[in-house]
């Protein structure tokens, strides 16, 4: 579905993306990084809004710059506030589904659809300069969706949202893949996008540090070095007990000697072999956290191996 | 080893100066404007018609004096002013040295004159310093004001100074200070001291009870040109959140109005209609009537000739006033 | 359950920074807060709601900017309606919109905003520079404001709202647009300054984590009113005590485990469970259940409700309220709405 060989964007002397490779089937995929590390760069050199400075980027196996084939396939919906103020909703997706090339009245029926599908119906008469920001968010994927593409491209599409809007964004999208379609969403937010995505892109300085689905990162998680907390009565017992096994590393008091917490390698053989150890000792553990237990902690290990200081 | 200056510290300071806080909007209002090279350029520039000013004050005290200049002058002045001057050199009252030495007589005549005159003729040249500086004036606020208040629209910074303990009318004094700083700098100041001088050149120093008026007739002509040009200037930068804008109505407002009220005087001449109604066209041109209102400021004609004018000058004060407050606190309104 | 609640007491060494009674704020004929009656006792207090909420107009009223339309309110000990000034000197605010006065250096901004508080030139540089030094602001405090990234604007502006020393910060999404280790930096500064330096805060944020690891209590505003205003224990705490249970191994095998040993299973996804312990026995029973089942534990904790579920819950009982109302209303008037 998409294919990136050797993409690299320069912007003068800027860097935009850096020596990007990738082949992705279709599904749903998030684009994570931090604000300027080049997602909404990947996407505009995906999309055809940009020549790559080296390389080439593919779309359905065709050059989206060149070539308007691909284009037809997505919808996009951009971070930017592109919205014209004076105009109405039902207007606007009409006019953005035209240009699609449907004639005026498919136009017009299809965005009927798309707006009742994102809730919008009620709003649809009124200037999108009223809009709040959960509404301008909901009428730009409208208009992404309303051709019925079967890529959905978004940047940023929770920036902005209270809880409520950012609810039913991630149901309207959930929906969306569990049609069957495929997403590709970039985000700085980490959370909102675990919530829809099951494969992860990891992009930082223009480079692509990983990639993966969701059980492959969460099992890399689970082979990097973590603290996992343990709250017991019994905690010097335990610690004891914890100290003695080779896949432990270290142990630690909590402070008010609560409960102990251990440092190991390998936390996923910690957590196996925990409810074994336990087993003849008569020792109440009624806690077991691990506050390193996010795709956030994943990223932070691979900064710090990408910057050598593991 | 004992820890202090660690992380975040309680101030115990007392905030002294809450009432002339907003003069610090107005400090670094001036501070920004000065870095425009062209306005320092054109407040160097704008020096001269001060110092036009302070050698007339001089060559009017000393104009008596020269030798040979008196004979000229008499009968020049007789024949401009005809009886105005008969009057003041009959009335001179000459000495018996005088009589025997008739060549000093012209001297002392016009020395007469000079001191009846001083006070119209003084005013008359502060007048005509505004009116020319006037021009100087209106530049001098288009390179400053525009930036002023639509910079901080764009911004945004309204939020920043309003959730301080600052009214929005201190805000905009602040900023109304900025641009007067350099208005009083090359006008005012140079007026004042330029009248200064001329108290110290002239014969004695009695000349301060016949030009007494003249310093505060100054102070009146700056704010009559500080308050309108102020107001609607920064009500233009309040418009718009690009300052070009600001800067394009600006000049548009009083080159348009100073073309069009020329051109439809020479209309009326060349239709030969009364001439009671070339001042209706007058209000177009802020600067004729600002001109007109600083000829009453300066005793040349009386308040009822101009009070349509004075008029219009409260009006536009007001209307810039009640825009730029509206659009200044629309953050904090709903 | 649509009675707010007030907050617990506040305890005897620091009264409540913000009373409201009865406030009222119409604008013509929209009703932006509708009788809110509140008391925040100081540390760090979430203030939640949807967009239009009321809340950016709660903010207002608070900082002395806009009148009530009715009702009583303090900050910090002040009137709400006469002593707006006294209030503004006292209290620090960080708007949410990107703003800040271009033409001028980080440090200048922040020394600037001091001055027009009315303290001293050369004492509010000085203050401004350790200000900065606090909140990460290392060489670029030398450049132009206008040059900055997000981040660094989003320093500044809680720079400029602590460079007074107020005794009541107010955050409108201190967080937003930042990266996820700026953000970590700036809750964990925000917590230090509560705990340490006696500064009470009040972030209005709709970021739920943020809310979960910081605040001490959390209010809830929706269509004008407090649906929710309780610590965030109490907000937390399910209406079943359960415990949440994430396994390693084969999910199917332990669920069905857990069943056969009579636990009900209120939630399940994927690795997560949810299981009702009204004994609060549960967590020594899981233990041979996971050897039964041959499954690890990776994570046992007591089971809270989100926020994320508080909130949602409060803003549909919100909207009910308002929909029987717009009922009753249109009952009088055919044909209308």
């Amino acid at each position: 579905m998409i294919s990136f060989e050797h993409v690299t964007k320069l912007y003068g002397i800027v860097i935009g993306v850096n020596d990007i490779s990738l082949e992705l089937p279709p599904g749903a995929y998030g684009l994570l990084g931090p604000n300027g590390s080049g997602k909404s760069t990947l996407l505009n050199v995906l999309t055809g809004q940009l020549r790559p400075s080296r390389g080439e980027a593919r779309l359905f196996g065709a050059d989206a710059f060149c070539d308007i084939g691909p284009l037809e396939r997505i919808g996009f919906c951009p971070s930017l506030d592109i919205l014209p103020t004076d105009v109405t909703g039902l207007t606007w997706v009409k006019y953005m589904v035209q240009l699609q090339g449907y004639d005026e009245a498919e136009a017009t029926r299809r965005a009927h659809d798309v707006l009742d599908r994102v809730e919008l119906m009620d709003a649809r008469d009124r200037g999108m300069a009223g809009y709040s920001r959960g509404m301008k968010q909901r009428i730009k994927l409208a208009q992404a969706i309303a051709h019925e593409p079967e890529l959905l491209i978004l940047d940023e599409p929770f920036s902005g949202l209270d809880p409520v809007a950012r609810h039913q964004m991630t149901e309207l999208l959930s929906d969306w893949i569990k049609e069957g379609k495929s997403v590709l969403m970039a985000s700085h937010i980490l959370h909102e996008v675990e919530a829809i995505a099951d494969n992860f892109l990891l992009i930082y300085g223009g480079r692509l540090l990983a990639s993966g689905a969701t059980n492959e990162v969460y099992e890399m998680l689970d082979n990097v070095p973590r603290r996992i907390d343990l709250v017991s009565d019994d905690a010097t017992q335990l610690a004891v007990l914890v100290q003695q096994q080779s896949i432990v590393d270290a142990v630690q008091f909590h402070e008010g000697g609560n409960g102990v917490s251990v440092l190991t390698r390998k936390p996923r053989e910690v957590f196996q072999q925990l409810p074994h150890w336990l087993k003849d000792q008569q020792l109440s553990v009624r806690e077991v956290s691990s506050s390193d237990d996010s795709l956030q902690a994943l990223f932070e290990t691979l900064m710090k191996i990408h910057r050598g200081q593991i | 080893m004992a820890m202090h200056d660690l992380g975040y510290r309680n101030w115990d300071e007392e905030a002294r100066y809450q009432k002339t806080s907003w003069l610090h909007i107005s400090r670094y209002g001036a501070r920004l404007a000065w870095k425009s090279l062209w306005l320092k350029r054109l407040v160097l520039f704008s020096f001269f018609p001060a110092v036009f000013l302070a050698v007339f004050f001089f060559l009017y005290e000393q104009v008596a004096s020269w030798p040979g200049i008196a004979e000229m002058l008499v009968p020049a002045i007789a024949s401009v002013e005809g009886e105005d001057f008969i009057e003041v050199a009959s009335a001179v009252q000459l000495t018996r040295e005088e009589i025997q030495n008739p060549s000093e007589i012209p001297k002392k005549i016009l020395q007469t004159y000079v001191n009846e005159k001083r006070p119209v003729y003084w005013s008359q040249m502060v007048y005509y310093f505004f009116a020319r500086a006037l021009g100087l004036v209106i530049l001098i606020f288009g390179l400053i004001s525009p930036r002023l208040i639509s910079r901080d629209v764009q911004s945004r910074a309204f939020l920043l100074y309003f959730s301080r303990p600052i009214t929005p009318f201190q805000y905009v004094l602040g900023k109304l200070v900025t641009i007067w700083l350099f208005l009083v700098l090359v006008f005012t100041l140079p007026a004042l001291f330029s009248y200064l001088l001329g108290v110290l050149v002239s014969p004695s120093l009695a000349v301060l009870l016949s030009t007494w008026l003249l310093p505060f007739r100054i102070l009146a002509a700056t704010f009559l040109i500080a308050l309108p040009t102020g107001l609607l200037a920064l009500c233009l930068s309040s418009l718009v959140q690009e300052a070009r804008y600001a800067s394009f109505a600006w000049f548009a407002i009083w080159i348009v109005g100073y073309a069009s009220y020329r051109i439809l005087l020479a209309t009326q001449i060349s239709t030969a209609a009364s001439t009671a109604s070339l001042t209706t066209y007058t209000f177009i041109s802020i600067y004729d009537v600002i001109h007109q209102n600083l000829q009453w400021v300066f005793g040349l004609v009386s308040f009822d000739t101009i009070k349509w004018f004075f008029l219009e000058l409260v009006a536009i004060s007001v209307i810039s006033y009640l825009i730029l407050m509206r659009r200044v606190t629309a953050p904090i309104r709903i | 359950m649509a009675d707010a609640s007030v907050l617990p007491p506040a305890t005897a060494i620091s009264s409540s920074v913000i009373e409201l009674s009865g406030l009222s704020k119409n604008f013509g004929q929209v009703q932006a807060l509708r009788d809110v009656s509140l008391s925040v006792p100081a540390g760090i207090t979430g203030l939640l709601g949807p967009n239009g909420s009321g809340k950016s107009t709660m903010i207002k009223i608070l900082l002395g900017l806009v009148q009530a339309s009715s009702g009583h309110g303090t900050v910090l000990g002040r009137d709400i309606y006469r002593d707006g000034k006294a209030i503004r000197a006292d209290v620090g605010f960080m708007p949410e919109d990107d703003c800040y006065i271009s033409g001028i250096s980080g440090v200048e901004m922040v020394h600037f905003a001091a001055c027009l508080n009315g303290y001293p030139s050369a004492e509010a540089l000085r203050r401004a520079h350790e200000v900065l030094d606090y909140c990460g602001a290392e060489e670029e405090r030398y450049r132009e404001v206008d040059t900055y990234s997000t981040g660094m604007r989003q320093k500044l502006k809680f720079a400029q709202a602590l460079v007074h020393d107020p005794a009541l910060l107010i955050l409108d999404e201190p967080t937003s647009g930042l990266d996820p280790d700026e953000r970590q930096l700036l809750l964990k500064r925000i917590s230090s300054l509560a705990e340490k330096s006696n500064i009470s805060v009040l972030i209005s944020t709709h970021i739920l984590p943020d809310v979960q690891q910081i605040c001490d209590q959390a209010i809830v505003i929706a269509t004008g009113e407090v649906r929710r205003a309780d610590s965030i224990e109490n907000l937390n705490r399910p209406t079943i005590p359960s415990i949440e249970i994430r396994v390693v191994g084969d999910v199917a095998v332990f669920h069905d485990t857990v069943l056969a040993a009579g636990i009900e299973v209120m939630e399940t996804s994927e690795d997560r469970f949810v299981l009702a312990d009204p004994h609060g026995s549960l967590a020594e029973q899981v233990w041979p259940l996971a050897r039964q089942a041959d499954v690890g534990i990776r994570s046992l904790v007591p089971a809270r409700t989100s926020l994320d579920d508080v909130f949602l819950q409060a803003v549909q009982e919100a909207q009910v309220v308002e929909e029987a109302q717009v009922v009753e209303e249109g009952g009088g008037n055919d044909g209308n709405a």
